[in-house]
């Protein structure tokens, strides 16, 4: 793999491109890697989800959603990551089953696009780094 | 003078200890010499070995981050890393020396770093020591002995290699090896100096420092050989 610089791979404007630079040290290959694996675990984990709370497993959802959350600002993503914060404070308030599973449903397409995001500049990174 | 403070990370986001390494790495100034995903791994390790510091996750499966430090029969500094923030009165009852939320920046850990309070008996590295100025492209730059890998002779030249970067510099091994610091460096080829922090693997005649192959000759094998600790 080549060397690559900054200016030569933008990311979408809904990443925090310089937290990201700097917080890897301008390493793309870093950044590809943590895309890849926070969104292997966001998957697995969102995939769970709707099957606790159907089960009335509310605490262990919070939990989850603790889990998962800080991965989207691993990723560069702080509105994502302010978004299951806010998930987490409504699952704190101990909400019935299916006003849990509504809320979940709403969060959705949110979920998916941010998967969609980070799979897509991972590709996109790892496309950069072979040219 | 640069301290460096050995400690452990207890975190359950493999993300989050990963970056934290990185950081620790970076900075010089941490050894990290474990990463637990639970407390319930960390405290028997942590009775049996004293460490400076502790990077410690609080909310995580099992017994929360609190508790570990409420078994432990000495008083590690700590550095909480949540990614919520309503734990600040018990990081203040605990005496937490900060409170990184998560995801943070290098800089923020560094200013983390430099709230931590150094001990009269912690081993002083002289700052001098730890790092070199080398010359290359009519620059001197620095690097810290902990960011080289290994130094690898070109004839007149030598060429320094760390985890990002090769650094090509007018000198010889023979030189380097007398102004370089020898707790951290060791000559192991007439070709070769290695920073003994970073080797992987040994097998015969050879040792292996992030992917490298590096030749060990016969008359450098047993300095090698008496500097790691075999258990």
């Amino acid at each position: 793999m080549r060397a690559i610089s900054d200016t030569e791979i933008q990311l979408s404007s809904q990443f925090d491109s310089a937290f990201l630079l700097e917080m890897h040290d301008h390493d793309w290959t870093a950044i590809a890697d943590i895309f890849l694996t926070s969104h292997q675990q966001i998957e697995e984990e969102t995939a769970r989800f709707t099957c606790l709370a159907e089960n009335g497993e509310i605490p262990e959802l919070k939990r989850r959603v603790h889990l998962v959350k800080p991965l989207w600002g691993y990723c560069g993503l702080p509105l994502y990551q302010q978004r299951f914060q806010d998930l987490e404070k409504f699952l704190g308030g101990n909400p019935t089953i299916p006003d849990a599973l509504i809320r979940l449903e709403q969060e959705k397409p949110f979920i998916q696009s941010g998967l969609e995001l980070i799979k897509q500049e991972a590709i996109k990174i790892q496309e950069s780094l072979k040219l | 003078m640069v301290m460096k403070f050995t400690a452990v990370i207890v975190e359950d986001l493999s993300v989050a200890a990963d970056v934290l390494q990185k950081y620790c790495l970076k900075s010089g100034r941490v050894n990290v010499i474990k990463t637990f995903t639970t407390t319930e791994e960390a405290v028997p390790f942590l009775s049996e070995n004293a460490v400076d510091l502790i990077f410690l996750d609080i909310e995580m499966p099992g017994a929360n981050g609190f508790s570990l430090l409420d078994q432990l029969q000495y008083q590690p500094q700590v550095i909480l890393t949540t990614s919520k923030t309503e734990y600040a009165f018990d990081a203040f009852e605990y005496s937490a020396t900060d409170f990184l939320h998560k995801p943070f920046s290098y800089a923020r850990f560094v200013q983390a770093l430099d709230k931590l309070k150094v001990t009269e008996e912690k081993k002083e590295e002289p700052e001098e020591m730890s790092h070199v100025f080398i010359k290359s492209d009519g620059k001197l730059i620095r690097l810290n002995n902990d960011d080289i890998l290994y130094i690898e002779s070109m004839g007149d030249y030598v060429k320094f290699i760390t985890h990002d970067k090769k650094i090509i510099s007018h000198n010889t091994i023979k030189a380097l090896t007398e102004k370089i610091n020898p707790d951290v460096f060791c000559k192991v080829h007439r070709s070769y100096i290695i920073n003994m922090n970073k080797i992987s693997d040994i097998r015969d005649n050879m040792l292996y420092i992030a992917n490298a192959k590096i030749p060990v000759s016969k008359a450098n094998r047993s300095t090698v050989m008496s500097r790691i600790k075999i258990v």
